[in-house]
């Protein structure tokens, strides 16, 4: 879980004070923030080899459906940290607005949790590289575990059920 | 024996490929090259308007964007949709706005609000509300803004583009690619268009529940 280890670092280092860093206390529940990041970072999950599921999901708080999603995201984050599994929430609001906008409904609504900004405009670009069948309209998850060669792709909205149906079947394949 | 183990492994595979495309959204809508259906849709002055209508007798196509009022990337494209239209219907593209919310799921999309809009904004062209939604289902519209750019060849308009505005939804001073306006440049020089389809994120069109 190489991967978690450098997130958790990276959300520390980015979120706290100086002196909550310094002094070694971070307070993920009220320093949180989201991280901004490249295509780069993404493509990495993406190509992640290590035997975990990985839950991306692309969201952005002016996004109803994604934010009615989330806490089910959250939920079943909680409920499985024993298992296999890493969350990952991707933002495409717009990068001016992440102090305005996202950081505070980071803090709120997402303690503890992984939140990227992307800061990517040209969607284009990547979209594809996500999945083929992906035409752009959020909210949309993607299920990937490359060492079991799992791969799912659910552009929609998803109630508490489904996703808990769906991670334990890429749980348990 | 083996007969046996194959048929279960072939069943086991098929069980599995309906399970990773029970997933999969269906493709619908049109892909460039497909002709276009007409819409007859209310117009914010209350009257209905297609692309038949006499007004558009000298078009050489025509710029349909599926956008909304809520919608942040809406709202981001808002001024270069106004520039879009205001450059292109002169040269034989009038643009034409379609709203496919569901205003029940998503208030800010009512009709009035639409005709609010439009007034605010002084929008040059027409701003229709499907409100069967079944202009953004026929076309494959899946999220505001969407923009198809139709080429009249005789009395059918074929898909010519689909896609983004440009490759920057931020600033429009920082995009690099004018999708739309090199789409609907080339099929005036009569050139083909050279990048067909593109992607963008935006909001998911709000279906009817």
């Amino acid at each position: 879980m190489i991967f978690d280890y450098h997130g958790n670092i990276l959300r520390t280092m980015a979120s706290c004070s100086l002196l909550g860093w310094a002094l070694l206390l971070p307070r993920p529940g009220q320093c949180q923030k989201s991280i901004t990041v490249k295509w780069e970072s993404i493509q990495r999950l993406l190509d992640s080899p290590d035997d975990s599921l990985t839950v991306i999901n692309f969201w952005a708080t002016w996004c109803k459906p994604c934010v009615k999603e989330l806490p089910h995201f959250e939920k079943l984050r909680k409920e499985w940290k024993d298992k296999p599994l890493r969350f990952r929430y991707i933002s495409l609001d717009f990068k001016d607005e992440k102090t305005k906008r996202l950081d505070p409904f980071t803090s709120k609504n997402l303690k503890g949790a992984h939140v990227w900004l992307l800061d990517e405009t040209d969607y284009n670009a990547w979209i594809d590289r996500v999945d083929p069948h992906w035409e752009g309209g959020i909210p949309a998850t993607l299920f990937i575990n490359n060492s079991k060669k799992i791969r799912k792709f659910v552009a929609t909205e998803l109630s508490g059920d489904n996703l808990r149906r769906i991670i334990q079947s890429c749980l348990h394949p | 024996m083996k007969n046996l183990f194959s048929i279960l492994s072939v069943s086991g595979l098929l069980l599995a490929l309906v399970s990773v495309f029970s997933f999969v959204q269906p493709q619908q809508g049109y892909k460039p090259g497909d002709a276009a259906e007409d819409f007859n849709l209310k117009n914010i002055d209350g009257n209905m308007l297609s692309m038949s209508n006499k007004k558009y007798a000298n078009a050489k196509g025509f710029i349909i964007v599926f956008t909304c009022n809520h919608c942040p990337f809406s709202k981001k494209y808002e001024d270069r949709i106004i520039d879009l239209a205001k450059k292109y219907e002169p040269l034989g593209f009038p643009l034409i706005a379609i709203n496919p919310n569901d205003p029940v799921r998503e208030p800010e999309d009512s009709f009035e609000n639409m005709v609010k809009l439009a007034k605010e904004k002084k929008y040059p062209f027409p701003y229709l509300w499907d409100e069967s939604q079944g202009t953004a289902k026929a076309y494959g519209a899946q999220k505001t803004p969407h923009v198809y750019v139709l080429k009249k060849e005789g009395d059918t308009r074929i898909v010519a583009y689909i896609g983004a505005i440009d490759d920057n939804s931020l600033k429009a001073k920082d995009a690099k690619v004018k999708y739309v306006e090199n789409a609907v440049d080339e099929i005036l020089a009569g050139k083909a268009v050279s990048n067909p389809l593109t992607k963008a994120v935006g909001c998911t069109v709000k279906w009817k529940q």
